[in-house]
């Protein structure tokens, strides 16, 4: 076990250290192959259907982290800090680096910054991010499926105060499916804003039964708090938001 | 007008939507929002603007003045924050200002109220405000789901007089309203409210833990706990003593109190009452019915009452929900301390005070011969202590005058090891003599607890505050169960 994570924070070093072409090359590597499967989400994005089909894909087996976004916009300065257009940041994207292509200095918390996942990026940047690997950013339903957990215990971010620091590659035990370092921050993914459009959660009755997010009896689940804190957050963003506790991961099809 | 509002907003939209879907497959309807501000802005251009005052339980802000309507601008931070539940019991709240419940916010009625919500970018989830004073769909809730490191705005005509919750309504609500995200706004009529005394806040709320009531250290939500509608902890503004000691609300014999009750709930519905006083009148479910001469009055989870009286007798005054085991056992208790000079016209004190000859209750136990008890036994009865006895008897034992006898230096604790043994194993109802005074309450049975720890606690409390006894035993204990079954 402690091999391969060791495995994986080299592989991240070496990858951030050579460069975008050689990721590329090895990115099926570090990502893992989520087998096809039936998966119930906490609230269908289609009304009267409950169970969904999801193929397999690829998916980063963790958070995109600093060292590999500073790479990406060393290559693309149009999403160095100072070059972004409002439009496409609310206005704190990446405000805890000290510069364009300089990271947070290391403290007694966080030894090595690089190795952190990276936060406040918006959706489009995080698009960016994964068009210019030739991956795509994973649907709500793949995350969902992807990172599906019960165990209270590893949920448990979810009902504690405060951010917490963003999470390290590969430091705490994968899930079931082989993904590293879930429950730990949000992350963005493609549709985010497909669940709870009115952004009322008790509204639902009236735009769509389905999502009904307020009321319990719509949810697959109603003791999985932690996916009805999932998909509020995900509800109260709008694509330009650029969070602390908000980084992502990318995916990629078969 | 109307109509007119309508299509420019309709247009707006679909001017953004377009643009929104061409750039980035999104709509977008901040420019609608902004365009409707512009126009609710400009009927709003003539009033007076003034930024509300907030005040933080058990406070309350001054009445207002005003006697035509303004333009109030009341700014809100979420805060996530851990504090405590009890002495020794951590929680993450989740709050309105810092505080369970939120701040308290006045206005009048006719007012417009500009409202901000801010959620602090160190928050982890998003909130949102759904305010029961607000005429509009979702009371405001839609218009003000904010997410971390946001500020939301929007604005409502306070319609309807009336004493109002408002509340967190992002998903999942139960838990954002568990957490401690509700508070009180207050819409004064136009003619205003009679002038009192003293105004206090006080909320009701119920919480669910992890561990049972007093299980010390930093306590996760039980959701499962939640949904049974079984709270570790039933509580007045956010923790155990929050209105007790040196935080106990105050007021002068002669004066009348008028209290601002709410209930955040999520589950439970209050009975509220103040032992020793009668509410001379009372603004039922927070409405405009005045009920008169009222003991206990009902707050619904959601709900409210403004509840006055006159203080005519100095003392001390408990807030309790009569659901009396919530008291007791979970944490709703808060005390009036009223000071001034006796009026024995309306309440004497004792008139008397005899001893009472009657058949022992308990056969005398053998005891064993006194040895100091030990360093690990005292420290193990005093967690259990403040976990079980110390909402009534007080962590430092000396009780509550008149209610809850005192432990510290008491005659009657100290008199009989079998008796005081057989209190705590089986309860005790009825008046009993302490220290001179009468006390004539109930205890709950300890059931829950064994021989060990009913050991520990009374080898605690007989070694503790000035008290000097010898060791309970396990077997002590045991030979008083037996006795008793």
């Amino acid at each position: 076990m402690f091999r391969q994570v060791n495995r994986l924070v080299f592989q991240a070093v070496l990858i951030g250290g050579l460069g975008l072409l050689l990721q590329a090359a090895q990115a099926p590597v570090e990502m893992v192959k989520v087998p096809a499967g039936v998966f119930t989400p906490q609230f269908s994005p289609r009304p009267g259907q409950k169970d969904f089909q999801v193929k397999s894909f690829w998916l980063d087996a963790r958070p995109v982290n600093r060292a590999e976004f500073l790479e990406f916009v060393r290559k693309y300065p149009q999403w160095r800090r100072s070059q972004v257009p409002p439009l496409f940041q609310e206005g704190n994207y990446l405000a805890d680096w000290q510069g364009d292509l300089s990271l947070p200095l290391p403290s007694q918390e966080v030894k090595q910054p690089e190795l952190q996942a990276v936060t406040g990026v918006s959706w489009m940047a995080a698009r960016a991010y994964c068009d210019a690997q030739k991956k795509r950013l994973p649907k709500l339903l793949e995350w969902e499926y992807a990172a599906d957990e019960t165990d209270p215990e590893k949920l448990s971010w979810y009902s504690l105060v405060g951010i917490g620091i963003p999470v390290q590659a590969g430091v705490a035990a994968p899930n079931q499916k082989g993904i590293y370092d879930l429950h730990h921050m949000y992350e963005w993914v493609d549709d985010f804003n497909q669940v709870i459009m009115t952004n009322d959660s008790r509204e639902g009755a009236e735009k769509d039964n389905q999502l009904f997010c307020g009321n319990s009896g719509s949810a697959t689940d109603r003791m999985n708090y932690a996916a009805f804190t999932r998909y509020a957050f995900w509800s109260s963003l709008h694509p330009s938001y650029t969070l602390k506790n908000l980084g992502f991961r990318c995916a990629r099809d078969l | 007008m109307r109509k007119h509002i309508h299509s420019k907003i309709f247009g707006s939209l679909l001017l953004t939507t377009a643009l929104g879907t061409g750039l980035l497959g999104i709509p977008n309807t901040a420019q609608a929002q902004e365009t409707s501000y512009q126009l609710a802005n400009a009927a709003l251009a003539n009033l007076p603007v003034e930024n509300a005052i907030l005040t933080t339980p058990p406070m309350v802000p001054p009445a207002i003045k005003r006697k035509t309507p303004a333009k109030v601008i009341v700014e809100l931070e979420v805060q996530e924050f851990i504090g405590n539940l009890a002495d020794g019991v951590q929680y993450n709240f989740w709050s309105f200002g810092g505080s369970v419940p939120g701040k308290f916010i006045r206005v009048r009625e006719g007012d417009r109220v500009e409202f901000h919500l801010k959620n602090h970018p160190d928050n982890k989830s998003p909130h949102n405000i759904d305010l029961h004073a607000v005429t509009g769909p979702g009371g405001g809730a839609k218009a003000t789901m904010t997410a971390p490191g946001h500020e939301t705005q929007f604005t409502f005509q306070a319609l309807n007089p009336g004493l109002y919750i408002y509340h967190c309504a992002a998903p999942p609500v139960p838990m954002h309203i568990a957490n401690g995200m509700y508070g009180l706004i207050l819409v004064e009529p136009k003619e205003g409210l009679k002038p009192v005394d003293k105004e206090y806040y006080v909320v009701q709320g119920d919480f669910y833990t992890k561990g049972n009531f007093g299980e010390p250290g930093l306590q996760p939500f039980d959701m499962q706990r939640g949904i049974d509608e079984h709270p570790s902890y039933v509580l007045f503004n956010g923790s155990v003593g929050s209105m007790v000691g040196e935080k106990a609300i105050t007021a002068k014999k002669g004066e009348t109190v008028r209290l601002f009750v709410g209930n955040g709930g999520p589950n439970l519905i209050s009975s509220f009452h103040v032992i020793g006083e009668i509410f001379d009148l009372v603004y039922t479910e927070g409405g405009s019915l005045a009920n008169k001469n009222v003991q206990t009055t009902l707050v619904p989870a959601g709900g409210s009452a403004i509840v006055e009286f006159k203080v005519d007798v100095p003392g001390n005054f408990i807030l309790v929900d009569h659901s009396i085991f919530r008291t007791f056992n979970k944490g709703t208790l808060g005390i009036l301390n009223v000071s001034g000079d006796a009026q024995a016209d309306v309440f004497t004190g004792q008139q008397s005070d005899k001893v009472y000859q009657a058949q022992p209750m308990h056969k005398p136990v053998a005891t064993t011969p006194a040895t100091p008890p030990d360093q690990k036994l005292m420290e193990t009865g005093k967690n259990l202590f403040v976990a079980n006895c110390s909402a009534c008897h007080q962590t430092d034992g000396a009780g509550m005058p008149g209610v809850f006898p005192p432990l510290a230096k008491s005659d009657y604790l100290m008199a009989d090891k079998a008796r005081s043994i057989g209190i705590a194993l089986k309860g005790h109802s009825g008046q009993l003599l302490v220290n001179g005074k009468t006390y004539d309450g109930v205890m709950p049975a300890m059931t829950h607890l064994n021989d060990d720890q009913l050991a520990s606690i009374l080898t605690y409390i007989r070694n503790s505050w000035g008290n000097k006894g010898d060791a309970v035993t396990p077997a002590e204990v045991k030979a008083v169960r037996a006795q008793q079954k």
